[in-house]
């Protein structure tokens, strides 16, 4: 990581309160047993090949008076949040990352994982981590499964 | 189901002299290719009951966890398929079989506090975790080519134990 990526790992002009919000696609909504269901540690794991956990700013859609459900792909997706400062606690960075995929993603933001090249994390690490912001997440509207 | 002369998916040579029966799934790779399977009817049963969720998996698009986010390769789907073979999740409940952003695939269990994961990396790596029924961790595999034996015998271990747990629990 040269010094440039460095300094873009994680943006100080986010402010800790700022709300995120992720789509939780219906096969990360799995069984948990007894009658239960639970999410799948994929959906908060940073995998080699990915730059960082897509989410949406809540500041940036808020200014086009877009709702969060504005960020669903389709109806079929569910929606989470956590705040940037509940990434920071978990040492995760937050960055802009807009791009021309889709119109929403102006409000586009990556949050990258806590690692030097150097020492990158072990898998049982990034689990570990993916349950912690799991944990700190608030679900607001399930993903619908088919029948 | 209907049985029709297999054309051998890439890293089975070993099976090419093994009688022809495969199961046709589609995959997006092409608009079916044809599944070689074992002389077992149980295996071929079992391999069936993923149609749906083979399909769905290989039905994501580009960018369906966000940006930058890949396409699961149907390669790792067959590979974590075998690799539940191995492991005896044919008398296991059904796992769940679960995307992963960067193309690769996981299957999980959970049953209260016990949950196996076991997945195959865009890279074509295994990984694997389990805990037992208090939550423990017994087993924890980083990214490799093989499952080393130990490893192999507590995830079977740990897969008969969910699949007991499940059977008793009048709620799963």
């Amino acid at each position: 990581m040269d010094s440039n990526t460095e300094r873009h790992r994680d943006d100080p002009r986010l402010l800790d309160d700022e709300v995120l919000y992720r789509y939780l696609h219906p096969k990360f909504w799995v069984v948990g047993g007894s009658n239960t269901r639970r999410i799948s540690s994929a959906f908060m794991r940073f995998e080699p090949g990915i730059d960082g956990i897509s989410v949406y700013g809540a500041t940036l859609l808020i200014s086009e008076n877009l709702a969060p459900e504005e960020i669903l792909p389709d109806q079929s997706y569910g929606l989470a949040s956590l705040s940037v400062g509940d990434a920071r606690e978990m040492e995760c960075g937050v960055i802009y990352a807009p791009d021309n995929e889709r119109p929403i993603n102006f409000a586009h933001m990556l949050i990258t994982q806590p690692e030097e090249p150097e020492k990158p994390l072990s898998r049982g690490e990034r689990r570990k981590l993916s349950f912690a912001l799991i944990d700190r997440m608030s679900l607001l509207r399930l993903p619908q499964r088919p029948p | 189901m209907s049985l029709v002369a297999a054309k051998i998916p890439p890293g089975w040579p070993e099976h090419e002299k093994r009688s022809p029966r495969a199961i046709r799934l589609a995959t997006n790779t092409g608009p079916e290719q044809p599944l070689q399977v074992f002389d077992s009817p149980q295996i071929a049963a079992w391999l069936q009951s993923f149609r749906s969720d083979i399909n769905d998996l290989t039905n994501l698009k580009p960018g369906w966890d966000g940006t930058g986010s890949h396409q699961v390769n149907v390669r790792h789907i067959w590979k974590l398929l075998r690799i539940l073979i191995r492991l005896g999740a044919i008398a296991a409940p059904k796992p769940q079989l679960v995307p992963l952003p960067s193309g690769g695939v996981q299957a999980e269990w959970h049953h209260l506090d016990q949950t196996i994961e076991v997945g195959v990396t865009s890279d074509g790596e295994i990984f694997a975790f389990a805990t037992n029924e208090n939550g423990e961790d017994v087993v924890e595999l980083e990214d490799n080519w093989f499952i080393p034996s130990d490893k192999l015998v507590t995830l079977r271990h740990s897969l008969s134990s969910l699949a007991d747990a499940r059977r008793h629990d009048p709620n799963a």
